[in-house]
């Protein structure tokens, strides 16, 4: 049996009652594990984070510390103690009493061994002094006790602030983007001496970062988040050999993402060739195909199946980034050798480097009803329909009146209906009016020849949209629906409930 | 176009001026007047009619207490009102802080003059109480000179803070002994000395509440009125050195306590 500390069952949280800023979110935590939270900001990992502190409490779900149920439980409650991403060292205390803040809190609890009678006190200025010793041993500040918070650099702050949390001994130590503010150099020290620290300790550390390679470098355990939920739980190769999706393979290391489809057994055609892979999917299933920079191999242009035109070369200290255009597709190659701009290069990816995922399916469906027999109503947006065209077979009797398909002849206001917009029925354009929907761009993913869009509307509708030209995270796009290729389709009662 | 450009020793000349026309000339007057007789020459008699006349002793004690009562009572209300407009999380905040701000736009006698009425409707005759209607003329006069410092310090505290005292097995009392209180000293300290040391002098608020009791200003006017400049300007002198006391008293106090991290001036 696994060794929980932690687990969050079903956790939801929302402010005010709107939006889902954290959706569902599921995790067991074993007892001493390194586990980061990753994801790009406002994926709710500091959100839950601060959920597993206290700061914030859930709107539904639990959380399970040993078994126990701590939901509710104030942060002072909890043996569980936090490192900031600002440090929050207190201005007015030195080192010292910075460290000894959370002993001085303490009470403890001591059993007499003659009578057995427990009684608790408060922990000794000896003990203390002992204990806020050890941990700035533990950070390398040796004396810095007198010292000032404000007469130290960041890096020593940050080592404060982690003297300040372990010497509690909690049980699960949280850190909220702690190294964010540090120089690369720095980070990368810190980085060594918060793994080591780790091991010498024996305490969980649940540790949250944006920064990917941080996460691969520090975990046992990486939980890749976005939008608020968990996208995937896995080790640090896991997600990087196998990622689940096209969000977690882009967001983790550089890749190659391409639509591809299944044209055999365990044969896969992406960029206009068919590659032997590994994964079996049925055939003619349609996929995602990842491929990492470094797992595509340079080779005589006369002996490969794929070919390009190298665009540009980038020398990178150990490696060169090579891209290439192949037909409409674009590549990116990490590799040791160089190329020239111009050269006709040969391309070979082994099966065991194809990654292959099932693409979810890329219609857009909205569910809604009509307002009469010309008009469909989705949260608030009406969108004129021609039945005829929209739900072949039926027939538009005048304003109210529809005859559907299998005959019956009903009002149309009662009707509750799905519409069914395919990915490529929309097209994205910077005036606001032009289209039917509007809203911001909230992720975009590079697929070799196009890119795929989200795009956010005001009411938290999110529509997929591929796009070959390039538009920024947060743009402000109207969507253009050709209606020629929407469908309506009725919804059964009970689909409904 | 040639541009001119100011050395900071040029740009800080008007500054220079200013400061002497208006605070170091006036100061050499002011202790000119103190220690020479209406002969013009060298005296100490002013000095020594200050220590010697209980009139005089006796109203610095009185201004003392008076001062010390207004600003305790400023610091009453101003801590925990201070307090809930900057972390109550009330919606309207910013509104409520400039209900208790507002009075200091309108002309300060009007303000006492409307509070003269309503204190004559609730004790028919004022002479009966002048020290309780001396504390709440000047209560009401200096209340957010005691609010803004204290709640711009409420507002300049990193709430991070507070997390981590809760993160660490703080309470919300020790929150607020341990975190919250220490680092509003600097919001005390100004408040307080923006508080007592006006409450001294400022005589106009007895004198328009009908108030037949002597406060330090008082005396120093009624000098001024009989043209006795040599008096007046000594009682002038010895609350400038007891201000300069207190300022360096409450400095030192708020050092200790905020460590290095400055930041508060007076």
């Amino acid at each position: 049996m696994s060794d929980n500390i932690i687990e969050l069952k079903n956790i939801f949280k929302s402010y005010d009652g709107k939006i889902n800023v954290v959706e569902d979110i599921n995790l067991e935590i074993e007892r001493g594990e390194f586990v980061t939270l990753l994801g790009p900001s406002g994926c709710g990992k500091t959100t839950t984070l601060r959920m597993i502190a206290g700061f914030e409490l859930p709107t539904s779900g639990q959380i399970l510390l040993d078994g126990k149920d701590i939901s509710v439980l104030p942060p002072n409650k909890r043996p569980i103690n936090t490192v900031f991403q600002k440090y929050a060292l207190f201005p007015h205390l030195n080192i010292f009493e910075n460290i000894a803040f959370g002993l001085r809190m303490k009470v403890i609890e001591e059993k007499d061994p003659a009578t057995g009678k427990v009684t608790t006190r408060k922990l000794k200025d000896k003990e203390i002094v002992e204990k806020v010793h050890h941990a700035l041993e533990i950070v390398d500040l040796e004396g810095f006790d007198k010292r000032s918070v404000s007469t130290l650099s960041g890096g020593q702050q940050q080592r404060v602030a982690i003297a300040r949390a372990i010497v509690n001994e909690p049980k699960i130590l949280l850190l909220d983007e702690p190294l964010g503010a540090l120089d690369l150099k720095m980070r990368k020290e810190m980085q060594i001496e918060l793994k080591a620290m780790h091991k010498e300790l024996g305490i969980t550390f649940i540790y949250v970062t944006h920064d990917q390679e941080e996460a691969l470098t520090m975990s046992d355990k990486i939980v890749v988040m976005s939008d608020g939920c968990i996208q995937q739980i896995g080790t640090p190769e896991d997600i990087y050999n196998e990622p689940v999706n096209a969000f977690v393979a882009d967001f983790i290391g550089e890749s190659n993402i391409f639509n591809g489809r299944m044209v055999d057994k365990l044969k896969v055609e992406f960029c206009g060739v068919a590659f032997d892979c590994v994964d079996d999917y049925p055939k003619n299933q349609l996929v995602e195909v990842v491929v990492r920079p470094e797992d595509i191999k340079m080779i005589p242009a006369d002996t490969a199946k794929l070919t390009g035109t190298v665009t540009s070369v980038t020398f990178k200290g150990v490696h060169h980034e090579i891209t290439v255009e192949s037909g409409k597709y674009e590549l990116v190659i990490r590799s040791t050798r160089s190329a020239k701009v111009g050269d006709v290069i040969g391309m070979k990816i082994g099966p065991e480097e194809i990654h292959v995922m099932e693409r979810e399916s890329s219609d857009n469906i909205l569910e809604g009803g009509m307002m009469n027999s010309g008009l469909f109503a989705y949260e608030g947006t009406m969108i004129p329909v021609k039945m005829e065209e929209q739900y072949p077979g039926s027939v538009t009797l005048d304003e109210e009146m529809v005859k559907l398909p299998d005959g019956r002849e009903v009002t149309a206001s009662d009707l509750d209906m799905r519409m069914i917009i395919p990915i490529d029925a929309i097209s994205m354009s910077d005036d606001p009016k032009a289209g039917i929907f509007a809203g911001n761009i909230i992720s975009l993913i590079y697929k070799g020849d196009h890119y795929k869009y989200v795009v956010r509307t005001k009411n938290e509708t999110d529509f997929v949209v591929d796009d070959e030209f390039l538009w920024n995270e947060n743009d402000y796009v109207s969507l253009v629906v050709d209606m020629k290729r929407v469908r309506l389709e009725v919804m059964d009662k009970e689909e409904k409930k | 176009m040639k541009g001119v450009v100011l050395t900071r020793k040029q740009l800080a000349i008007p500054y220079a001026i200013f400061l002497i026309l208006f605070v170091a000339l006036p100061l050499i007057i002011l202790i000119y007047y103190a220690f020479t007789d209406s002969a013009g020459r060298f005296s100490l008699d002013a000095l020594l009619h200050f220590f010697s006349d209980t009139n005089t002793t006796g109203t610095l004690v009185y201004s003392l207490g008076v001062s010390f009562v207004v600003t305790a009572v400023c610091l009453l209300i101003a801590y925990p009102l201070a307090y809930i407009l900057a972390r109550g999380g009330l919606k309207n905040s910013s509104a409520l802080l400039l209900l208790f701000i507002m009075p200091m736009w309108i002309n300060f006698t009007l303000r006492i003059t409307a509070l003269k009425e309503i204190l004559t409707l609730l004790e028919g005759n004022l002479a009966y109480y002048p020290f309780l209607n001396t504390v709440v003329g000047m209560t009401y006069d200096f209340l957010p000179f005691m609010v803004l410092p204290l709640y711009t310090s409420f507002l300049k505290q990193d709430k991070d803070l507070n997390e981590a005292a809760a993160d660490l097995g703080a309470g919300a009392l020790q929150v607020f002994l341990r975190v919250t209180l220490p680092l509003s000293v600097p919001g005390i300290i100004s408040g307080v000395t923006m508080v007592f040391l006006p409450a001294m002098t400022n005589y106009v608020v007895l004198d328009m509440l009908y108030n037949s009791t002597y406060i330090m200003g008082s005396l120093i006017g009624s000098y001024f009125s009989a043209y006795d400049w040599h008096n007046g300007s000594l009682i002038a002198f010895v609350l400038l050195i007891i201000i300069l006391a207190i300022t360096l008293v409450t400095n030192r106090f708020g050092e200790e306590d905020d460590g290095k991290r400055g930041g508060m001036t007076v």
